[in-house]
């Protein structure tokens, strides 16, 4: 069967490409290291994140038909003097996206270059609260927090971000 | 792949058989479908002008997709038809693993989205964009959504109607 027509269908092969299209190739650099994270050079700190987090659903409004199910994401970030955040690399690739529980506890060691960084660690849990057909993304924990350091060559040191610089 | 999953799928190519013609026929329908896919291509326009994809391309390298594993649950068989409808090539697997059904090699392979994909940002798009240019695909995204609902209120009790006519028919 026809779909809506041939000018439908040009639009639709330049939506695929627009929007939330990854490319194919950065798939296969995927599996080469942790493409999209700075590189931490031949000697880098190592930082500890040490995250334990709560949801909070009385962010939620008393009325929202929330799933009871919390994922969370979260990252370590250097942050650019422009203001930009480029993704620090984990030493041990772990997955830091849609973690399933209503705690969030993590250990994650990330490898940072030497020197003085501003750090900002960001996470994010969220639920599907439902409007009849319609779901939507509701946050029921975020946290925010910038770290300054000064790190030396192969020096190993621990964060804690603190559940009281959450901001909702 | 859940069971639920597959028979929304079926259910969507086997309205897509019976109706898709007919859908496209009516006048009305076929406005309101031409009107929601321009709705999308504008998203797809201003995501793309805001720089969005280049955020989610290296995110998605580095780690995994957060397009995660049941949200393709929230697409039912009437949200398929219309892909259907709008010319999207619906898979008969998923591609990756960890990850929704509908998530392939080059991003989702859907274009008319559930509510939930089109209004999750994450902390790092939201930082990225600032205040101003959240707003403004916040904006966007609601005009889509909009556009979707006002297809869904005619569309699905068109449907509702014409298979109680061939119930009736049948009898």
């Amino acid at each position: 069967m026809q779909a809506l027509g041939k000018q439908s269908k040009s639009r639709g092969r330049a939506m695929a490409l627009g929007a939330w299209a990854l490319a194919a190739a950065l798939w296969l650099l995927a599996g080469c290291g942790q493409y999209g994270t700075l590189d931490p050079g031949p000697n880098p700190a190592k930082v500890r994140v040490l995250l334990s987090l709560q949801e909070d659903r009385n962010w939620l409004d008393p009325w929202d038909l929330a799933q009871p199910y919390t994922r969370w994401d979260w990252d370590l970030y250097l942050v650019q003097e422009d203001g930009r955040l480029i993704a620090l690399r984990t030493a041990r690739g772990q997955s830091l996206k849609a973690i399933l529980g209503h705690k969030l506890e993590q250990d994650v060691v990330f490898l940072v270059p030497p020197g003085q960084r501003r750090l900002r660690v960001i996470v994010h849990g969220y639920v599907e609260v439902q409007d009849g057909r319609y779901y939507r993304p509701v946050d029921v924990a975020y946290l925010n927090q910038d770290f300054q350091v000064n790190l030396a060559p192969g020096q190993e040191i621990t964060l804690r971000p603190s559940a009281q610089d959450r901001v909702k | 792949m859940a069971a639920s999953m597959q028979e929304a799928l079926a259910e969507a190519q086997r309205l897509q058989a019976a109706y898709g013609a007919a859908i496209l026929g009516d006048e009305r329908l076929r406005g309101l479908l031409s009107a929601y896919q321009e709705a999308i291509v504008q998203t797809a326009a201003l995501t793309a002008e805001l720089a969005v994809e280049r955020i989610c391309v290296a995110c998605a390298a580095r780690d995994a997709v957060c397009c995660f594993t049941g949200v393709e649950k929230r697409y039912d068989q009437y949200l398929l038809l219309i892909n259907l409808l709008l010319g999207a090539r619906l898979p008969l697997e998923a591609e990756l693993t960890d990850s929704c059904f509908f998530c392939g090699s080059q991003g989702c392979k859907l274009l008319a989205k559930n509510s939930f994909c089109l209004n999750f940002f994450c902390p790092e798009i939201r930082q990225a964009l600032g205040a101003d240019n959240l707003a403004r695909l916040l904006r966007q995204v609601g005009q889509e959504l909009s556009a979707q609902w006002e297809l869904d209120r005619v569309l699905i009790p068109w449907l509702w109607q014409r298979q109680a006519q061939e119930t009736e028919q049948g009898r």
